[in-house]
């Protein structure tokens, strides 16, 4: 729902088409995943950063993604440190295990990567309204059906979640409370008297739904218009050059100057 | 006079389930003219509705016979897309027909299916914004919008590709007044301003009253009166033998007889100067003109009686979570036990959010609540289940079991109470809610109005002392509305303290001993019902009007009527005793 309201503003990067968007982002993704450099994936993730409140994006949604995988961040460290293949620098031993250099940086390369892939999605999923998104879905040629499929979906997020409080609200009031049981109890006869009267609930406006569908013209044979215009603008053509160059100069660092496998003078273990 | 917009000759119609919605349907609407069609739950509005846009029987199938032309076609025999470019449907619940993430892509949808260009579409975008008057929410999300906004969106969405005819079944029946007041001037904008012809089913029979031309009245899916509604809401005595909500003029009309030849009006100034006259009290004014109770009137009661309350609030507040503005603020109350209380008020006001805080699923910030002088803190919600039921607005959030003495049971199983005592509370809670022949039957599968008794069973079989409905009279016709006040009614009766939220004025006025007024998070009045209807400019902040019948009395003040005065009997004795004193020798 946040994101929702977030794709509403106005920003350099809202303007830009969802095609441009998700171009940009497979080159990201690509490079942080095919990448342990750690130098590199520092600048891809302050990159990322930069973006963020030129996006309008407030900085809480990384509080969020960082409280959430700090634990993953934290286990990756241990279980790296400890197991890594290429670790030779102890840093201290747990009984008998050491805890190497290289397996720390590994870890830490490996959260950089995360980081880099999950702090992407907000700049998409929050500068892109739905309606926008279909439109450049629609211009890759994917048949509208699935389209419409898709957005619809998206819209019943919300209905959905705000149809399920009530259901538990609901039970609650007649003492059947899921938070206070436990995991077996919750598996066998919890979540029965929340999702049959959340389905038969959705069925019955989802038969409302269609009817309102087909009111409004859906499938009539004609070719369908958008009001969402998403050809490329100016912006699109710089904001692709840009990113071409920034990741041509990244992939030139890979082959010209690539120290090590992490980007660090550290010599692994052979 | 034109040729008809839409003609329908003997249609019959019967579901895929075998259900018979319509027999020998025979209508002509004219361009231009607003039509009403009023019937109780099940009498054929929304499948006649349906035909009008040929979604039945294009895509719900069925037996169908006879004809229907819209605008020259036959309905039978064209796509529904083709007819939906003359017809627009608005339909009753507004989560449903809204399937886009925001206003504009919502209004645009059914041009972009018609393969309307896009600057075509911006161009009709800005003038039916400015039509249904949401130009400065037109970068909202259609979650952030209003009940009434939101029906208004739906028409919005409709209008974008130009059709001649708009079709509403039961737009407002989930709506507060104020929601139900902008879809209604909506429409009559539409036909007045626009000559769109308008077809809406309801059941606010005050408003079809103001607005259309025309009434016909559905009984088991055949048209048994129609006219102008002038006219039909005067055959009182059919009315009620089909459960159609009578106007409440027309219904003092029926027995009033002011003589003269003239039957009283239906609009409240010009029925208030009839009877004023047949009194004579223009003349000689025998009263005190109304006028509102002063503002020093408007604290709260602090009744010294109440010294055993079933419930009490002291101060409570309660914001919710990412929000800065409390839901409720320092509210403060009491309920002694075995009092009917209405709760009144605008969506989003607040009143909801007491009651949630009341049954513990809600905590408060600050304040206290006790129910029973025990306080509701550490107190788990099953817990306060047994004292205090909540009976939510739409029971299909409750409904899961196969059978309806199962739905009832399963409160009382997680009370984990002995079988026998489960057996004879559920025993009880079928007959104090009259659903004995029901108790085998899927509870999914009945009428609404016997799915929210089963909810009220499930919850009174939890034996609280107070219990609470929150609307429950949403969605339902006149029938449905009478059966479930009069069993809150019997409840009370039976011993327990009874809180209603409600918008429907006239069954608040008729039940409730007290009523709080409820606005902007605050409590703005807590008074005898008697006392409440008075301040009608504090309602008036609420978007709320008292009862026609209450006004029609408040006018005639003036003539010596008393006041306190709340159902069309106690005005009709009163003004017959005022005629009396007035020309002594009439019988």
């Amino acid at each position: 729902m946040e994101s929702l309201r977030l794709a509403q503003l106005n920003s350099v990067v809202h303007r830009l088409s969802p095609l441009t968007k998700l171009f940009i982002m497979l080159l990201y993704w690509g490079t942080a995943l095919f990448t342990f450099n750690i130098p590199v994936l520092l600048v891809m993730t302050a990159l990322a950063l930069v973006l963020y409140p030129i996006s309008h994006i407030p900085l809480r949604t990384l509080r969020i993604i960082l409280t959430i995988m700090a634990a993953i961040f934290v286990i990756f460290i241990v279980i790296n440190g400890f197991m890594f293949y290429g670790g030779k620098t102890p840093l201290f031993y747990f009984f008998k295990w050491p805890f190497t250099l290289e397996g720390m940086f590994f870890g830490f390369a490996v959260c950089l990567k995360i980081l880099a892939v999950v702090m992407l999605i907000p700049l998409i999923t929050s500068t892109t309204t739905l309606p926008k998104l279909m439109a450049g879905l629609a211009v890759i040629r994917l048949p509208y059906k699935f389209i419409f499929t898709f957005g619809v979906a998206m819209r019943l997020v919300p209905l959905v979640t705000s149809t399920y409080f009530d259901i538990m609200a609901s039970q609650r009031l007649r003492g059947h409370d899921i938070s206070e049981m436990n995991y077996f109890k919750r598996l066998i006869k919890g979540y029965v008297p929340l999702f049959i009267p959340l389905v038969l609930t959705l069925l019955r406006r989802t038969a409302d739904m269609d009817v309102a569908i087909e009111s409004r013209g859906f499938g009539a044979p004609v070719k369908r218009t958008y009001l969402q215009d998403v050809r490329p603008t100016r912006s699109d053509v710089f904001a692709l050059v840009l990113s071409l160059v920034i990741f041509a100069g990244i992939i030139y660092y890979f082959l010209t100057q690539h120290v090590s496998q992490m980007g660090l003078i550290i010599q692994f273990q052979k | 006079m034109a040729d008809p917009i839409i003609e329908i000759e003997n249609l019959s119609y019967t579901y895929p389930s075998a259900t018979k919605a319509l027999t020998e349907v025979s209508l002509k609407v004219f361009p231009g003219e607003y039509l009403a069609i009023v019937g109780a739950n099940g009498a054929g509005k929304t499948t006649l509705c349906m035909f009008l846009n040929g979604v039945i029987p294009n895509v719900v199938g069925g037996r169908v016979s006879g004809n229907v032309h819209v605008c020259g076609m036959d309905t039978f025999e064209h796509h529904v897309y083709d007819i939906a470019q003359n017809v627009g449907l608005v339909l009753q619940d507004p989560e449903s027909q809204l399937f886009s993430a925001d206003v504009r892509s919502e209004i645009a949808f059914a041009a972009e299916n018609r393969g309307v260009p896009r600057d075509e579409i911006l161009a009709r975008m800005g003038e039916v914004l400015k039509i249904v008057r949401l130009e400065e929410l037109a970068s909202r999300l259609s979650d952030e919008l209003s009940g009434g906004q939101k029906q208004r969106l739906a028409i919005a969405a409709n209008l974008i590709v130009r059709p001649k005819i708009l079709v509403a079944d039961e737009p407002t029946s989930q709506l507060d007044p104020i929601g139900k007041g902008e879809v209604f001037s909506t429409l009559s904008s539409l036909n007045k301003d626009f000559g769109m012809t308008v077809v809406i089913a309801s059941h606010d029979v005050d408003e079809i009253e103001r607005f259309a031309d025309r009434v016909i009245v559905l009984d088991h899916g055949s048209i048994i009166l129609q006219g102008p509604p002038d006219q039909v809401f005067r055959e009182v005595e059919t009315l009620d033998r089909i459960f159609v909500h009578v106007p409440d003029l027309a219904r003092l009309g029926k027995t009033l007889n002011i003589g003269g030849g003239q039957p009283l009006s239906l609009e409240i100034p010009k029925a208030a100067a009839q009877i004023g006259d047949w009194l004579g009290c223009g003349k000689i004014p025998s009263g005190k003109a109304f006028e509102e109770p002063s503002i020093s009137r408007l604290e709260l009661t602090k009744d010294s009686s109440i010294n055993t309350p079933a419930v009490e609030v002291k101060n409570i507040t309660y914001s919710y979570p990412g929000t800065s503005t409390p839901a409720i603020s320092n509210m403060t109350f009491a309920i002694p036990k075995g009092q009917f209380v209405g709760i009144i008020g605008q969506n989003g006001g607040g009143k909801t959010t007491i009651m949630k805080c009341l049954v513990g699923l809600l905590k408060p910030s600050q304040g206290e609540i006790s129910l029973d002088n025990k306080p509701l803190k550490g107190q788990k919600v099953g817990e306060i289940a047994t004292q205090i039921g909540l009976i939510l607005q739409n029971p299909d959030t409750q409904l899961f079991c196969m059978s309806v003495e199962e739905e009832i049971r399963f409160g009382l199983e997680n009370l984990h109470l002995p079988p026998e005592e489960i057996e004879r509370r559920t025993e009880d809670a079928l007959k104090i809610t009259g659903l004995g022949t029901f108790r085998q039957l899927y509870p999914f599968k009945l009428s609404l109005g016997d799915r929210r008794k089963v909810a009220v069973a499930s919850i009174v079989a939890m034996r609280p002392q107070v219990l609470i409905f929150d609307e429950p009279l949403t969605g339902q016709d006149h029938k449905g509305r009478y059966e479930l006040v009069n069993l809150a009614e019997d409840l009370h009766q039976a011993g327990h303290t009874v809180i209603m939220i409600s918008h429907d004025m006239e069954l608040v006025a008729r039940y409730t001993q007290r009523t709080l007024v409820v606005g902007k998070g605050k409590l703005l009045l807590d008074a005898p019902t008697s006392e409440v209807f008075d301040h009608v400019s504090l309602l008036r902040e609420t978007y709320i009007d008292p009862p026609e019948i209450i006004q029609l009395a408040q006018d005639l003040r003036r003539c010596g009527l008393p006041s306190g005065l709340l159902s069309i009997d106690q005005v009709l004795e009163a003004i017959q005793s005022l005629r009396k004193q007035t020309v002594p020798g009439e019988r």
